[in-house]
């Protein structure tokens, strides 16, 4: 029971240690998976999403607090 | 190859710290104990993973891709995060005899053993290598949803990280302690992240210079971010 009890905690963690940054990361992602299939950028599209979250995670790796 | 390389060298990671937990037990414990709580885990892992292996394929492709690139963005970069950190001294790495030696410690004083099976022991032999064990599922799962060959690769990988830290646990006798873990742990990163960064522009409909080329260039790009991170947050911790 208490493995039931902690499974939903430990899921969560594998995908959220800063909540903050994710959030930030996945506004990220849905902005420009909505907008960038709307502009002729051709093969340029995938790497403006990829400077987007490069940007992100860089700014989220110092420790917050 | 690269699905098997990544999820071979994911899973070693996770193995490595599951095994130091029921070698903890095993000592303070119960052997007999430890290994049933680490096989039941393993059997359900096993289960987890033909279950989702079976589904994955029957999943709407763009929606399964932009899906399983998130969740692997997400789980990348939160490895990306702590081995850059490690990396740049913040916090420290991780010693698995000295992991070792604080488990040992904490189980054997848990209260008196029971007879023939140690409760205490079987749970928690059970959960920490259930728990390490999810996110070797998922890597396998996430590495293999490229196709039926990569999902059999990948599976192959984990198999034989297990295999190997099976192996060298019961040649050792002991933790192990020389497999540069946050190093590994910051590759993986960067490849799952790169992955994931692939994915999710593959699922929205976006375009990459060289199509599925651009995977190895993104994962680099990732890397590359960490250990700029790591040398400037240890250039800001030195300073104070």
């Amino acid at each position: 029971m208490n493995f039931l009890r902690r499974l939903p905690r430990q899921l969560w963690h594998l995908f959220v240690d800063d909540g903050q940054s994710v959030a930030i990361l996945l506004c990220w992602v849905l902005v420009a998976c909505g907008l960038l299939p709307r502009f002729a950028l051709g093969v340029w599209s995938g790497p403006i999403l990829f400077a987007g979250i490069a940007a992100i995670t860089f700014g989220s790796l110092r420790p917050r607090g | 190859m690269t699905a098997a390389l990544t999820s071979g060298a994911a899973s070693l990671v996770e193995f490595i710290e599951a095994l130091t937990v029921v070698l903890a037990l095993g000592a303070a414990r119960s052997w007999r104990s430890a290994l049933c709580g680490a096989a039941a885990a393993m059997m359900l892992l096993v289960l987890l993973l033909a279950l989702f292996g079976q589904a994955i394929p029957h999943l709407p492709t763009g929606a399964a891709l932009l899906g399983l690139g998130i969740l692997l963005l997400l789980f990348g970069t939160r490895w990306l995060r702590k081995s850059t950190r490690r990396a740049a001294g913040l916090i420290p790495l991780r010693d698995e005899a000295e992991s070792l030696r604080r488990h040992t410690e904490r189980f054997a004083g848990l209260g008196a053993r029971g007879g023939r099976w140690d409760a205490p022991a079987l749970a928690i032999a059970f959960q920490a290598t259930a728990f390490e064990g999810l996110e070797v599922v998922f890597i396998v799962l996430a590495v293999g949803a490229a196709g039926p060959s990569a999902l059999r690769a990948a599976t192959a990988g984990a198999g034989a990280a297990f295999a190997a830290v099976c192996a060298l646990g019961l040649l050792l006798h002991g933790p192990i302690t020389r497999v540069p873990e946050n190093s590994l742990k910051r590759l993986i990163g960067a490849m799952l992240a790169g992955l994931g960064t692939f994915w999710i522009g593959e699922g929205a409909g976006l375009s990459w210079p060289g199509e599925d080329l651009a995977i190895l260039p993104l994962g680099l790009g990732f890397l590359l971010l960490s250990v700029l991170g790591a040398s400037i947050l240890a250039r800001g911790a030195a300073r104070g």
